[in-house]
C-alpha cells in the first residue's frame, strides 16, 4: 500500500495560532509554579491531539516533566486507568511511589460475588486518590510537571475524580494539565470535574474547523504542490477538519487521481468527497483480507489492545497473526504504543466498527467475551465485552457486569454505580434483582461520597413501581443520605416504613439507628434515646456493629447535648469499643469519633479532642467510608476556636466547608460557621460575620436543630455590635426559654454568660438569675473547669461579684478558654472598677487585651484601651493595632511555619504530617500565604521565605 | 462485463455482488461475492475491476 496514510505524515500545525498562545501561557505558568489547567474540546479529526502535542512538545522545550496517556473507550471501567498510565504507576515501576499506587490499585480488590453493603470491606478510593496527588506534589517540586490526557470523554471515573482532586490540592505547584475531550458523550463525572476545573479557572479552548486558507496550506504542504481549483472544490468537502483533509488527499493520491502540472496540483474527474469514514474505508479496503480481518476483531477490542486479546478473540495462535499484524503497522492503520497495538486514530477504529451491521457486532463482542472469560481475562475487560454484545436481559452480561462492579467496589466505587447501572439496564423489568441492586449502586455511590446523587438514585428507585423488598433497603439508604445531608425531618420521615415488623431485625436496627440520629439533629432527644434504645435491642440479637455503635454514639450525644458528660463518655467509651472490635472496624462507618471528640471538648480535655478527631478521620479514610471526613474536619475547627487557635480554626473550617459542599455531607457544618461567625465578630470583621451567621442559618434552614443556639450568640452579639442590645436581648432570651424545654443543657454555658449580661442590661434581673442558676446546675454536675468558669461567670455578672469574676478567669484559664479568659476578664474588671477596685481592674483590662492581642480581636483591643484610658493607663501600641491584612507581617505564626517548610521544599502531605494537620488544612494555609503576599507559586514562596531569612539574620527589618 | 450489487441492509450495505459478461473466457463462470460492509464491498468492486482492466470507482 501506498500513500500518506501509510507514513503516517501529519501537516505542520495550521490555524491554531490562539489556541498555541493560550497552551503556551498554559505551560508557561506551570513553569513559572503556578497550577494551570487547558482542556482542548472539539470534534472528533478536528486536531486536538495535534495540538496538545505541539504544547507538550513546548513544555519539553521549557525543561518540564512531561506525562502523557490516553483514555480508551473500551477501558472506561478500569479504575485510575489513565491517570495511572499516564503517571507510568505500574507494578514493575522503578520508582517506588508509582510502583506503591499500582500496588493500591490492583490488590485492594473486593472477590466476593455477594452484594456490596456498607459493611463490605469497603474501598480505598480516596488513598488512591491521595496518593495520586502526593506523586504530583513531589514530583512537581522536583521539576515543573505538565500532564497530557487525550480523549478524557472516555476516562474512567475514578480517573476524572483523582483530576478534580489535583485542581484543587495542587494550586501554587508548578503543574499544567491539558486535556483533550470531544463535546460528546459528557458523562457525570465528566461533567463534574469540569465544574471544579472552573472553580480554578480552566481554559476551555474549542477547535472550529480550519478556514479555507489554513485547508489551502494544509493541502499544498501535503502535495507539495499549489492546489488548483478543482482539488480545493473536492477538498472543501472536508468541511475544514484537518484529519478528513488528510485522509481525503490520501485517498486521492492512492487512487491515483493526483496531478500535478507545473508545480500546481489538481484532482482528475470531479468526484464529490465522500464521508471520512468512508474515505477511510476506502483507503483500508486495499489491504489484505487476513489484515481486514485482524482490524475488524481489533476495532471490538478498542483503540489499545495486546496481540494476545486479538489471537484470543479471533481464537487463533498469535504465530498465524504475524503476516496480517506487520501489514497494518506498515499501513500505518495501527501503531505500536509499548507492547500494545494502537489504532492510529479513534476514528479510523470507528469506522471499522460502525461498518459491521450491529447483529455481527452484537454477536462478535459476545463471542470476544466468552472466548476472553475462557483464558481468564479480567472481569471489567470480559464484562464489557458481554454488556457491548447483549441484548435485553442477557443473563451472562448482566453477571459478568454485577462481578466486575463489585471487583472495582474498593478502588472505584462510581465505576461499581456505573457498571451497576449498565447492568440494571439490560435488565428486563421483570428481573427479581433489578431494584436490590440499584439499592446497592446508591450504596456504592454514598461510598463515593456522592451523597446527592444516592439521594437521587433512592428516591428514583422508591418513585417508581418496585419490588416490596427493595423498599425498606431504599428508604434506609435514602434516610441515611438524607440525614448527612442535613435533611433530618426528612430523612425520618424516609425512615419511617422500615420500622415495620416486615423487615429483618438486622435492618430495623439499622432504620432505628439511623433515626435515632436523625431525631437528635431534630432537637428531639427523647425521641433520638428512645429510637436508640430500640436500636441497640435489636442490635444486640443480630450483631449488628454499625447499627449499635451508631445507636450508642447516638446516646452518647444525647447525654452530652443534656450536660451529662460523665454519662456521654461512658457510653461513648463503649461506642468506640465496638466500633474497634468490629470486624474491619466496619463500626466506624458511623463517625463514632466525631460526638467522642465533641465531648472531651466540652470536657476541657482538648489533646484528647484532638487526637479523637483525627484518629476518626484517619481511619474512615483507612476503611473508605468517605462522608465523616467533612464532620471530623468541622469538629476539629471548632475545637481550635475553643482554644483560641483561630487562625488554625480559620483554615480548619475553609477546609472543612469546602469538603461539605464537594461531598454534599453538610449536616454537621453548623458549629463551623458559627465559629466562623464569632472570630470574624471579635476581629471586627462584621460582614464576615453576617455571611457566617447566614451559612449557619442556611443549615438550620434544612430542619438541623443542633447548635442553634450557638449560631444565635453569634447573632445577638453582631445585633449588639450594631448598637441593638435589646433586640440582642430578645433574641437570645426567646431561645433560652426553648433551650431549657428541651434539656439542651450543654449549651447553658456557653450562651449563658452573655445571656445573663443582656438580661442585667435589659433589666431582667429575673431571667439573670435563672440562667446563673441553671448554668450552675450544669458545672455543679460535671466539674470541668470551663463550665466551672461560666457558672462563676454568670454569678459576677448576675450579682456584680468581683470575686467570682476572678475565679471564673481562672477557672477558663484552666479549661484553656482564651476568649473566654479575655472576656470575662474585661467583664470583672469593669465590676471592679465600678466598685473603685482600680488596681484590680486595670491588672484585670491589661489581662484581657493582652489575650485579646494574641487572639488578633481587634474589638477586644479597642475596649479594652478606652477603659484602660479611663483608668488612667496608657498601653502601648505593640498589639493594640489589627495584623495587617497583606505582605510577610500578615501571616500568622502558622502561615509563616507552612511558609517556612515550603521554603525548605516540603510537600503538602509533608507538611501536614510535621504539623499534625490534615493536607485539606495545610492548602488551606497555602492558599492564604499566596493571597497575603499576592503571588502565585511556590517557587515565588520560597524566594520570599530566603529574602526574609536573610533579612532576619542580618537584622534588617522584614517589612514588606 | 456487468456488474450487479444487490443490497440487503443499506446501513453499512450487506448484500451480494454478482458478475456477469466476463471478458476473460478463462475466468471462473458468473460468480457472486457476499459482502457486509464497505470494506468488503470496495474489495469485492476493487478485485472485479482489476480483472477487467479498469479502473475502480471511488467510493
Amino acid at each position: 500500500m501506498t500513500g500518506m496514510l501509510g507514513t503516517s505524515r501529519e501537516p505542520t500545525l495550521r490555524g491554531r495560532d490562539d489556541e498555541v498562545v493560550q497552551l503556551c501561557d498554559t505551560v508557561d505558568r506551570a513553569v513559572e509554579g503556578r497550577l494551570s489547567v487547558a482542556v482542548i474540546e472539539g470534534e472528533a479529526g478536528i486536531g486536538k491531539t495535534r495540538l496538545m502535542d505541539h504544547a507538550l512538545h513546548l513544555a519539553r522545550e521549557r525543561d518540564c516533566q512531561v506525562v502523557t496517556a490516553k483514555a480508551e473507550e473500551m477501558e472506561q471501567n478500569r479504575p485510575f486507568g489513565v491517570i495511572a498510565a499516564a503517571l507510568g504507576c505500574t507494578r514493575e515501576a522503578e520508582d517506588g511511589r508509582r510502583a506503591a499506587i499500582a500496588h493500591l490499585i490492583t490488590t485492594h480488590e473486593h472477590h466476593g460475588h455477594g452484594p456490596l453493603t456498607v459493611s463490605s470491606d469497603p474501598g480505598l478510593q480516596f488513598r488512591v486518590v491521595d496518593a495520586f496527588c502526593d506523586l504530583v506534589d513531589s514530583l512537581a517540586i522536583e521539576r515543573p510537571l505538565v500532564l497530557g490526557l487525550d480523549d478524557l470523554q472516555w476516562a474512567d471515573p475514578s480517573s476524572l475524580v483523582t483530576l478534580a482532586a489535583l485542581a484543587r490540592t495542587a494550586v501554587g505547584l508548578p503543574v499544567a494539565v491539558i486535556g483533550c475531550c470531544r463535546p460528546f458523550p459528557r458523562p457525570p463525572a465528566m461533567l463534574r470535574l469540569l465544574g471544579t476545573l472552573e472553580q480554578v479557572g480552566v481554559r476551555r479552548l474549542g477547535l472550529s474547523q480550519l478556514d479555507d486558507s489554513d485547508v489551502r496550506d494544509v493541502v499544498a504542504e501535503l502535495v507539495q504542490a499549489t492546489p488548483g481549483p478543482g482539488l480545493l472544490e473536492v477538498v472543501s468537502g472536508a468541511a475544514g477538519n484537518p484529519l478528513f483533509v488528510t485522509e481525503l488527499l490520501n485517498a486521492i493520491e492512492q487512487q491515483g487521481s493526483l496531478l500535478k502540472v507545473d508545480g500546481q496540483a489538481e484532482v482528475s474527474g470531479s468526484t464529490p468527497p465522500p464521508s471520512l469514514p468512508l474515505t477511510i474505508l476506502g483507503r483500508l479496503s486495499s489491504l489484505p483480507e487476513e489484515a481486514i480481518r485482524l482490524l475488524r476483531a481489533g476495532s471490538l477490542l478498542g483503540s489499545t489492545f495486546s496481540i494476545t486479546e486479538l489471537a484470543t478473540v479471533l481464537g487463533r495462535p498469535v504465530t498465524d497473526l504475524t503476516p496480517a499484524v506487520e501489514a497494518v503497522l506498515a499501513s500505518g492503520v495501527l501503531d505500536e504504543h509499548g507492547v500494545l497495538l494502537r489504532f492510529r486514530h479513534d476514528l479510523i477504529r470507528e469506522a471499522i466498527y460502525a461498518d459491521m451491521p450491529s447483529s455481527l457486532r452484537l454477536g462478535l463482542h459476545r463471542e470476544a467475551a466468552i472466548r476472553l472469560a475462557e483464558v481468564g481475562a479480567p472481569a471489567s475487560r470480559v464484562a464489557d465485552q458481554f454488556a457491548r454484545g447483549a441484548t435485553s436481559g442477557d443473563p451472562e452480561a448482566i453477571d459478568w457486569l454485577a462481578r466486575a462492579a463489585r471487583e472495582v467496589v474498593s478502588t472505584s466505587p462510581e465505576t461499581t454505580a456505573e457498571l451497576l447501572e449498565r447492568a440494571v439496564g439490560l435488565m428486563d423489568a421483570s428481573d427479581p434483582r433489578q431494584d436490590l441492586w440499584e439499592v446497592e449502586r446508591a450504596d456504592s455511590l454514598m461510598l463515593a461520597g456522592q451523597v446527592t446523587e444516592t439521594i437521587e438514585a433512592c428516591e428514583a428507585l422508591l418513585a417508581r413501581g418496585h419490588r416490596p423488598e427493595a423498599e425498606a433497603p431504599a428508604r434506609l439508604r435514602l434516610g441515611a443520605a438524607l440525614m448527612v445531608n442535613g435533611r433530618p425531618a426528612e430523612a425520618i420521615h424516609a425512615l419511617e416504613g422500615v420500622a415495620d415488623s416486615t423487615v429483618s431485625e438486622e435492618m430495623r436496627a439499622l432504620a432505628l439507628s439511623e433515626a435515632s440520629f436523625a431525631r437528635l439533629w431534630l432537637g428531639d432527644f427523647d425521641g433520638a434515646e428512645s429510637a436508640a434504645e430500640m436500636a441497640e435491642t435489636l442490635s444486640a440479637r443480630t450483631g449488628h456493629h454499625r447499627a449499635a455503635t451508631g445507636a450508642l454514639a447516638t446516646r452518647s450525644v444525647v447525654a452530652c447535648m443534656r450536660g451529662h458528660l460523665a454519662d456521654a463518655m461512658k457510653l461513648s467509651d463503649e461506642a468506640l469499643s465496638l466500633a474497634d472490635s468490629s470486624p474491619g472496624r466496619v463500626g466506624h462507618a458511623f463517625p463514632v469519633n466525631a460526638p467522642r471528640g465533641w465531648v472531651f471538648m466540652e470536657q476541657d480535655r482538648h489533646a484528647e479532642a484532638v487526637q479523637a478527631l483525627t484518629t476518626g478521620s484517619r481511619i474512615c479514610e483507612e476503611i473508605g467510608v468517605r462522608w465523616p471526613l467533612a464532620t471530623y474536619q468541622a469538629y476539629l475547627s471548632v475545637e481550635r476556636f475553643v482554644v483560641g487557635e483561630w487562625d488554625d480554626a480559620v483554615a480548619e473550617l475553609e477546609a472543612g466547608v469546602a469538603l461539605a459542599e464537594e461531598t454534599g455531607v453538610t449536616y454537621a457544618v453548623k458549629p463551623s460557621h458559627s465559629a466562623r461567625a464569632m472570630i470574624r465578630l471579635h476581629r471586627n470583621d462584621l460582614n464576615g460575620a453576617r455571611q457566617a451567621v447566614q451559612d449557619a442559618e442556611a443549615v438550620a434552614d434544612r430542619g438541623s436543630r443542633l447548635f442553634d443556639y450557638r449560631v444565635l450568640l453569634a447573632h445577638a452579639l453582631l445585633l449588639e455590635a450594631d448598637g441593638d442590645a435589646p433586640q440582642a436581648y430578645a433574641t437570645l432570651a426567646e431561645r433560652w426559654r426553648l433551650c431549657r424545654s428541651v434539656g439542651m443543657a450543654i449549651d447553658y454555658p456557653a450562651v449563658g454568660p452573655d445571656l445573663v449580661r443582656l438580661s442585667r442590661l435589659a433589666g431582667d434581673t429575673e431571667l439573670a438569675r435563672e440562667v446563673a442558676e441553671a448554668v450552675d446546675d450544669v458545672a455543679r454536675r460535671n466539674e470541668v473547669p470551663s463550665m466551672t468558669g461560666a457558672a462563676l461567670r454568670c454569678r459576677a455578672l448576675a450579682t456584680d461579684d468581683v470575686e467570682a469574676g476572678t475565679r471564673a478567669v481562672a477557672a477558663y484559664a484552666d479549661g484553656q478558654r482564651r476568649l473566654e479568659v479575655a472576656l470575662t476578664s474585661e467583664e470583672t474588671a469593669r465590676i471592679a472598677a465600678d466598685q473603685g477596685e482600680l488596681d484590680l481592674a486595670r491588672s484585670l483590662m491589661e489581662r484581657a487585651g493582652e489575650v485579646y492581642e494574641r487572639l488578633d480581636a481587634s474589638r477586644g483591643v479597642v475596649r479594652v484601651d478606652a477603659a484602660l484610658r479611663s483608668l488612667g493607663v496608657r498601653r502601648g501600641r505593640r498589639g493594640a493595632r489589627q495584623r495587617p491584612q497583606r505582605g510577610w507581617e500578615s501571616l500568622t505564626p502558622t502561615e509563616a511555619t507552612v511558609a517556612a517548610l515550603v521554603g525548605e521544599g516540603l510537600s503538602n502531605p509533608q507538611i501536614a504530617e510535621r504539623l499534625f494537620v490534615s493536607r485539606r488544612t495545610v492548602q488551606t494555609h497555602v492558599a492564604h500565604i499566596f493571597t497575603k503576599l499576592d503571588i502565585t507559586s511556590r517557587a515565588q514562596l520560597a524566594a520570599l521565605v530566603a529574602v526574609h531569612a536573610g533579612d532576619t539574620k542580618a537584622g534588617v527589618p522584614a517589612a514588606r | 462485463m456487468e456488474v450487479h450489487i444487490r443490497i440487503d441492509h443499506l446501513r453499512p450495505p450487506v448484500g451480494q455482488l454478482t458478475v456477469t459478461g466476463q471478458p476473460d473466457p478463462s475466468q471462473p463462470a458468473p460468480s457472486s461475492i457476499s459482502f457486509t460492509g464497505w470494506l468488503d464491498l470496495l474489495r469485492a468492486l476493487s478485485d472485479v475491476f482489476e480483472l477487467s482492466g479498469d479502473a475502480p470507482p471511488s467510493p
